[in-house]
């Protein structure tokens, strides 16, 4: 058996997949499980984040309304902010889903007495800039409800976007990896296969970043078992066939003559299969 | 060679990792993603979780502004209750993933175990054939993999044993043809000798 080289040959794309079954079961399970996790854990961060976002929306909503340029309700009985709830403000507020922040100030114990029918001329009446100010902040609502209405989509298209990469990419090394298992598979394979027609060639060694180098290790050792059989049962039938020749014996019978042109038949076979 | 059997044995726990580098480089890789995956978006949801906390405190603080002290009580009471609820969601998601973690780890070492399994198993074959015995091949565990690669190593083997019998048979004739023509005396005689050695430890390799 020759010294066993290393031929330099590069993987190519085209012949990454050689043992399908083996490559996709691991790389699509991967794959798989990778999906499955940014779907579920995907799923549960647009929760969280449209009950944010329908919070923020709210406050965003309600903030104006607090200002001392915002126009008064004249009738005193509701809240300055929502409409009554059904729950007083007492009641401990959940925390998920994020409710809609309404408070409803009839109900605290603190909050100030139900106003009178407005006089006709209120002495705390807003001043020209605080109305001025609570007209910037309507005005700046819509804005603002649509940037966080805009991050909530944009937090959907990453989290799809940032999905589907993963996803490639893990398809692409997942093949690529098992490849590395499969290449020294397919390798041993052809090897099988050579030794199955008889034939005892040079083994090469494994590309540079191959995996499964011990098993291929093993098959090395018997490839070298079997072809040392080989060469012994060449020395032998060599041996034979010189001492045959001497005693002659292919002109001592018909049955002597025919048992000395099979040896050599074996032994032609045998130097052939060597190579 | 004798149709090659299926002999029936269990895994054992002991050895299920039995190629540590094929196996655990694969399911290091594959749990380490998903960790990465759980990680990332599990630091999401808890951003998500925190900001819905300080806006639902803010709205709040917003709605008692006139009163002071009920303005800092309900906004201590908001505060302590959303912590809190953030602090479980935190521990909930921790031990979710961790349990997730354990039980792809170990599904992972399972799944692995049915490719280096075979690939011991052949590496067992090809160290009897490093040592020139080429005995009966056994089959497959039913839930193994490389079943393909499998087959092509028996069909190789099988070959060989064919092959190894064929060639004592033809020494065997000769030495028979030898023996009844009585030739077998001086040079021929002594390695007819060690062809019959020769043919006796072959046999015994096949066995």
């Amino acid at each position: 058996m020759g010294r066993p080289r290393s031929r330099a040959y590069k993987r190519t794309w085209k012949n990454l997949l050689i043992n399908k079954r083996y490559q996709l079961r691991f790389t699509l399970f991967m794959v798989g499980l990778s999906a499955v996790l940014m779907g579920l854990l995907g799923w549960w961060v647009m929760t969280e984040a449209k009950s944010a976002t329908t919070t923020a929306v709210n406050n965003a909503l309600t903030a104006c309304r607090d200002m001392p340029g915002a126009p008064r309700v004249p009738t005193g009985a509701t809240s300055a902010v929502r409409p009554p709830p059904p729950a007083p403000p007492a009641e401990k507020p959940r925390t998920r889903p994020r409710p809609v922040v309404t408070i409803d100030d009839s109900g605290m114990p603190a909050a100030p007495p139900p106003a009178a029918p407005a006089p006709a001329a209120a002495p705390d009446r807003p001043t020209r800039a605080q109305v001025a100010a609570y007209q910037k902040c309507e005005a700046g609502v819509p804005g603002t409800v649509r940037e966080l209405e805009g991050r909530l989509r944009l937090t959907f298209w990453l989290l799809l976007a940032s999905g589907a990469v993963i996803c490639i990419a893990l398809l692409l090394y997942g093949i690529k990896m098992t490849h590395r298992v499969a290449g020294p598979l397919y390798k041993v394979t052809l090897y099988m296969s050579k030794l199955r027609q008889g034939h005892y060639d040079t083994v090469y060694n494994l590309r540079r970043g191959d995996h499964l180098r011990s098993f291929y290790e093993h098959f090395k050792a018997a490839h070298a078992g079997m072809r040392a059989l080989q060469e012994e049962d060449v020395a032998r039938l060599r041996a034979l066939l010189g001492a045959a020749s001497e005693a002659r014996l292919a002109t001592r019978s018909t049955q002597l003559a025919e048992a000395v042109v099979e040896l050599r038949a074996l032994l032609d076979d045998k130097e052939k299969s060597l190579g | 060679m004798a149709k090659a059997g299926h002999r029936p044995y269990k895994r054992k726990l002991s050895n299920y990792l039995l190629d540590k580098r094929l196996q655990l480089r694969y399911v290091v890789l594959v749990t380490a993603v998903s960790a990465l995956i759980s990680g990332a978006l599990g630091y999401l949801i808890w951003l998500q979780e925190v900001e819905a906390s300080s806006d639902v405190v803010t709205a709040v603080d917003s709605a008692f502004g006139d009163d002071a002290e009920v303005k800092a009580e309900m906004h201590d009471n908001m505060v302590g209750r959303t912590s809190t609820d953030d602090r479980n969601l935190i521990l909930r998601m921790a031990a979710v993933g961790l349990g997730l973690m354990t039980v792809l780890m170990a599904y992972l070492v399972v799944m692995t175990h049915k490719v280096a399994g075979p690939l011991y198993k052949v590496s067992r074959y090809f160290d009897e054939m490093a040592a020139g015995r080429l005995g009966p091949v056994y089959s497959l565990r039913k839930k193994d993999m490389l079943h393909d690669f499998y087959d092509k190593f028996r069909d190789m083997h099988e070959s060989l044993r064919e092959q190894h019998k064929l060639d004592l048979e033809a020494l065997g004739r000769f030495v028979a043809a030898c023996e009844a023509a009585g030739v077998a005396e001086g040079g021929l005689g002594r390695e007819l000798d060690e062809t019959r050695t020769l043919i006796d430890r072959r046999r015994k390799a096949l066995s």
